[in-house]
């Protein structure tokens, strides 16, 4: 199993049986629920990994002897944006976030255009266009 | 890896438009750089420590002497309940996010993180939380003043009306929506971007590090959340989830808030070991003692601190003693493997005492200090006996102030040269470690004896004749040197900042110190795109690797 892979496990499978035990000696149910939770989480994304890289051969980030240009694709492919262009979007979103922020405390009348605020940052942000 | 994600690491020629941020403050605001973002989140980080610092030499000059002298208890409330916040969400979490944000995705060698706008949103977000909180001072009834943890029901509508409570729990909230955020896209960058030959056993350790912290987030932070919008509708709803009069559990509030602010403690904590773990190789010319002992006790700590919270909940009679006792002295095992490790790493080396290794052993004799506490504090019937006095203040500040400001500052020491191109200056440096090193003991060191003597937190006064002045007034002069480190680093940073653009200092060069990782093999500061080329990776050392070659 790939590293990464075993760590997400490790902890899902520390958590699980710990949960488990404190069952046994307590009767806190929110510690419970919160170490089961914790651990099924854990072992359902370790799962999940397991799942989607099974019958896929090691990539070269996983090979040892892998050299540097290893697994990149010469000739007229496109080049993945590292960088997505500039965006005030992020800044947009969480001016919208602060707004509601202020409204729950304040008054509605600062959370309700808040929200609306937030919902038009949070479609711009999806559709990736610019302001 | 894809080979969509595979092409990622081809390099990228200079100049090529998509490598040009915009300019001048759009260019910032507007970013999703991870380099860019992570200076922006420690340049932020480092503005709410100096807020966080401000606000406790206002208690400290309150401590000084018996009597109320410049804030009343109702303002005093507020300081420290701001102080503890600041220092807790908005520095030290985000300033080993910031480090994190820069080096992770140059430490694994890929281009950025795996969701650069993510990235900016999760700064984002973290800088309205921070502002929300803070603007509680600017209301009528003052900031929070139920303490950082907020319990319940101290923290409910009744015993703390204002607008103040509500701002720091929306604003807390959103810091820990951009915490969330931010640990999805560092796993995904660590899981999905290493560059060829990057095996998990040859990360950098503050990978490591930052990997399990992101485990961590994403277990505790959702609960905590959680906890706030329970508690907000108690305020604002008459929900009763943690008020006993409306049939509500203020244990289980306390439950909640443990399950995440145990783990956060070594949320803050490992990073910051992580960074140490970079240092202390490098300037002691050696490979890291035990590599994979001090990744297995990176993960054991994660997983551990997820089953210790309710050692902060001993006195309230309500839980399992010996099952929590347990799981916390058995935590000190792997943290013990770290000191170990750390020092066997320097036995036998060829030590260079740079500021960053200054701050490196600093940081490992505070936090060896803070550290022996702990198992102290595990046992109940010790617990009982200084629970909520100052020594529970002085082994939480050594344990906090070795991780998240020493090392804090051994970091940037470390990476200035890589985030900005020149050096600071090191004889500045060294000063302002001794003022830190000795101010920061004088500071916390007597609050020991003034815990074990009974004098309680969270009071603006103490009686006088019992034996808590003098050390009282050590501890408020004591703040004066760690003020003095702080102005130094600022003067630090200017004058090192205008030697380099007249040109007096010659320039850093991609690596100054004899790096062992990958960043250092890139120009300082790194490309757009960071790397130009990759040396292959053979080791957890790619960069010594690749200096030295095949040379024994």
């Amino acid at each position: 199993m790939r590293a990464s892979i075993l760590a997400i496990a490790a902890v899902g499978a520390w958590l699980v049986p710990t949960g488990i035990l404190y069952w046994a000696l307590s009767g806190d149910h929110a510690g419970i629920l919160l170490l089961l939770l914790g651990g099924v989480t854990m072992l359902g994304l370790a799962a999940y990994l397991v799942g989607a890289t099974r019958g896929t051969p090691p990539g070269p980030d996983d090979d040892e002897a892998a050299e540097p240009g290893a697994g990149t694709v010469d000739g007229p492919v496109p080049v993945l944006r590292a960088v997505p262009p500039a965006s005030a979007w992020p800044a947009l979103i969480a001016a919208g976030a602060a707004l509601v922020a202020y409204g729950l405390a304040f008054t509605p009348w600062i959370w309700l255009p808040g929200l609306l605020f937030l919902a038009l940052a949070l479609a711009g942000y999806a559709r990736e266009t610019s302001p | 890896m894809s080979p969509a994600v595979a092409v990622a690491h081809r390099p990228t020629a200079p100049g090529d438009p998509g490598d040009q941020p915009l300019p001048g403050i759009v260019g910032w605001l507007t970013t999703t750089d991870h380099k860019r973002i992570g200076i922006l989140y420690v340049g932020t980080s480092f503005a709410f420590f100096v807020v966080g610092g401000l606000l406790a030499a206002l208690m400290r000059a309150e401590l000084a002497e018996p009597g109320l002298q410049f804030v009343g208890s109702q303002r005093y409330n507020q300081l420290f309940t701001i102080h503890g916040t600041v220092m807790m969400f908005l520095f030290a979490v985000p300033m080993a996010t910031g480090l994190a944000n820069f080096l992770v995705p140059l430490h694994v060698g890929a281009p950025d993180m795996a969701f650069p706008r993510l990235n900016a949103l999760s700064y984002w977000l973290y800088v309205a939380g921070g502002l929300v909180v803070l603007s509680g001072f600017l209301t009528s009834r003052g900031a929070a003043d139920f303490g950082w943890t907020a319990y319940a029901p101290l923290s409910d509508g009744t015993y703390s009306p204002g607008a103040g409570g509500d701002l720091w729990i929306t604003g807390i909230a959103l810091t820990g929506v951009a915490s969330t955020l931010t640990a999805i896209n560092l796993l995904s960058t660590v899981i999905a971007l290493r560059a060829p030959g990057m095996t998990m056993f040859r990360l950098p350790i503050f990978t490591w590090t930052m990997m399990v912290v992101s485990f961590m987030i994403l277990i505790a932070f959702p609960v905590i959340t959680a906890a706030l919008f329970m508690l907000l509708a108690d305020r604002r709803l008459d929900a009763h989830f943690f008020t006993p009069s409306g049939g509500g559990d203020p244990i289980l509030y306390q439950h909640l808030f443990w399950f995440f602010g145990h783990p956060e403690v070594y949320i803050v904590a490992l990073p910051f070991f992580g960074v140490i773990s970079e240092i202390i190789p490098v300037f002691s010319r050696k490979p890291i003692f035990g590599y994979k002992a001090m990744v297995i006790a990176t993960v054991l700590i994660g997983a551990y601190s997820l089953t210790v919270w309710a050692h902060h909940m001993f006195t309230s009679g309500a839980i399992n003693d010996g099952f929590f006792s347990g799981a916390t002295l058995l935590i000190a095992v792997p943290t013990g493997i770290k000191i170990f490790s750390w020092v066997f790493t320097m036995w036998g080396g060829r030590l260079r005492f740079d500021t960053p290794m200054l701050y490196a052993v600093g940081f490992v004799v505070v936090f060896l200090i803070g550290g022996l506490t702990g198992p102290m504090l595990a046992v109940r019937a010790f617990d009982s006996h200084v629970h909520d006095t100052y020594f529970v203040v002085a082994h939480m500040h050594y344990v906090l102030l070795g991780t998240a400001v020493f090392a804090m500052f051994g970091a940037l020491f470390f990476w200035w040269p890589k985030l900005f191109g020149h050096r600071l200056d090191e004889g500045l440096g060294k000063v302002q470690f001794w003022l830190l090193f000795v101010g920061s003991n004088i500071v916390f060191f007597p609050q020991h004896v003034l815990g074990l003597r009974g004098m309680p937190r969270r009071f603006a006064d103490y009686p006088e004749g019992i034996g808590y002045e003098t050390l009282n007034l050590w501890s408020s002069l004591g703040t004066i040197l760690v003020a003095l480190a702080v102005l130094l680093f600022l003067v630090n940073i200017a004058a090192s900042a205008r030697r380099a653009r007249r040109g007096d200092a010659a320039p850093a060069g991609d690596d100054p110190w004899q790096g062992n990782t990958l960043e250092w093999a890139t120009s300082s500061p790194p490309p757009t795109h960071n790397f130009h080329s990759l040396p292959p990776i053979r080791s957890e050392r790619p960069v010594f690797d690749h200096r030295w070659g095949d040379r024994p």
